[in-house]
């Protein structure tokens, strides 16, 4: 069984390289760059931003939400590889929030599939349970999306989107007519996309670099 | 500059005829005004300038200082120096209107932009249009009024300074102090750049009471069926748009 982790209040950015399991007593903003095949475990207590980067892997986050514990979870995935992501949620008492962002991008021969869970038991009240998914492939890539809610719960509020498929056509056509060609559009929605809001340098350089490969 | 010439477009997606040999010569220096009810091409008409790829053109030209544009990309025809402002411009959450600018610029230059020089031009801009500095920092067109909105394509249109500005109902969406705001703007940017022209496209005269044109073209069905000077626009606003029976009365008598 895994040891639980607190994590050190300085350190913002966590490079993950075998399964673990960490834990949230306070409020705080963290960003994980998954370097391996890897299942990351969360107990969360508190009030919780993460930020997950994978790049060419399978893996899998399971949240457990606690105590009041809320999440606003991003995951950015970039593929050109056949790779699995799993994100599990569940909300193991009353009072307690979720909101799941999941971007992925697959290109050249990628094939990126998202399963998103969310689970809220019978008598667990008051919940929200949010799930967002896109995933834009280009070239031939593939990419498959499957959301899923186990709700046994009246009183509470669950949501999910999924979208599989271009930029939009009117929202590149705008850049284009500032003189803005296709590869710096995508360069720029892809920053936009899978960015989110994280504000760490570190994990910005490092999307950054991923958007070179995939605009090359 | 710009010749258009019998121009033949159908909406890819319906198959529909909107421009019917439509054809439109604006030289260097010329404010150009067109006039029509809904749904006469009349947007259309810049969006295929552009080279939205939604239209398919049947037949004819569009020549811009004497290069065909009908075989170009939409981005080397904003480039070339035709700026188009939106009637509802976009939103782009995420990416930054600055961001947008300073990428365009590089793209037109094809090299690294003097920041100082951007940042000061930007200012001096923004300030002219009497819009917040913050907005340049927040995400395109994200929670700006129409007015904003207008206001922020103007101010990219003085960054980027075009030879041809096609502005596709600018008034929709403005309070009459904004468009005055914005009309004042494109008229210095037109003194400044003597040579450059502009396009009018709008249903209504209050805006070329601003930005005076001289030449008004009244279009209906896909073509331009009857251009005159500015005068002509009032005589439009008062009569009304020449409908189709009206039109081949006249043609007959003609």
């Amino acid at each position: 069984m895994l040891k639980n982790k607190i994590l050190q209040d300085e350190k913002e950015y966590i490079d993950i390289t075998s399964d673990c399991s960490y834990i949230f007593n306070s409020d705080r903003t963290v960003y994980f760059n998954i370097k391996e095949n890897v299942t990351c475990k969360l107990l969360v207590k508190a009030k919780v931003n993460c930020y997950f980067l994978i790049n060419n892997l399978s893996a899998k986050v399971e949240v457990h939400l606690l105590n009041e514990g809320e999440i606003n979870l991003c995951l950015s995935s970039i593929t050109s590889k056949k790779v699995l992501n799993n994100v599990v949620v569940y909300h193991d008492d009353s009072n307690t929030k979720s909101n799941i962002i999941c971007h992925g991008v697959s290109y050249k021969d990628g094939e990126l599939t998202f399963n998103i869970d969310g689970i809220i038991p019978k008598g667990i009240k008051n919940c929200t349970c949010n799930q967002d998914s896109m995933i834009h492939p280009f070239d031939l890539a593939k990419a498959q999306i499957n959301p899923n809610l186990y709700i046994d719960e009246f009183d509470v509020v669950a949501n999910h989107s999924a979208y599989i498929g271009p930029f939009p056509s009117d929202i590149l056509f705008y850049l284009n007519t500032k003189g803005i060609g296709t590869k710096e559009s995508n360069r720029l929605l892809l920053q936009s996309f899978l960015l989110n809001d994280a504000t760490s340098a570190d994990y910005i350089e490092l999307i950054n670099t991923d958007i070179k490969n995939i605009i090359s | 500059m710009l010749e258009i010439e019998k121009l033949v477009v159908d909406v890819k997606e319906s198959g529909k005829k909107v421009l019917k040999d439509f054809s439109l010569d604006i030289k260097e220096g010329e404010i150009h005004a067109i006039m029509g009810p809904n749904g006469v091409g009349k947007s259309t008409l810049a969006k295929v300038i552009m080279g939205d790829k939604k239209y398919l053109v049947n037949s004819g030209s569009i020549k811009f200082n004497g290069e065909e544009m009908l075989d170009k990309t939409t981005d080397y025809i904003a480039r070339s120096g035709i700026y188009y402002v939106m009637q509802d411009p976009k939103t782009i959450i995420g990416v930054t209107n600055r961001e947008v600018l300073r990428t365009a610029l590089t793209e037109r230059s094809g090299e690294r932009l003097n920041l100082y020089t951007f940042i000061k031009d930007l200012n001096k801009e923004t300030e002219e249009l009497k819009m917040d500095k913050e907005m340049i920092h927040r995400f395109v067109n994200q929670g700006f009024s129409g007015g904003e909105k207008k206001k922020n394509e103007v101010l990219q249109l003085k960054m980027l300074k075009p030879k041809l500005i096609l502005l596709d109902e600018l008034d929709s969406g403005l309070d009459v102090d904004s468009l005055k705001i914005v009309c004042e703007s494109i008229n210095k940017y037109k003194e400044e750049n003597p040579d450059t022209a502009i396009l009018i496209i709008t249903h209504y005269s209050r805006i070329l009471s601003l930005i005076h044109p001289d030449y008004v073209h009244e279009m209906l069905d896909g073509k331009i069926v009857k251009t005159g000077p500015f005068e002509f626009a009032k005589e439009i606003e008062n009569n009304g748009y020449l409908r189709e029976n009206e039109m081949s009365d006249t043609n007959a008598k003609e």
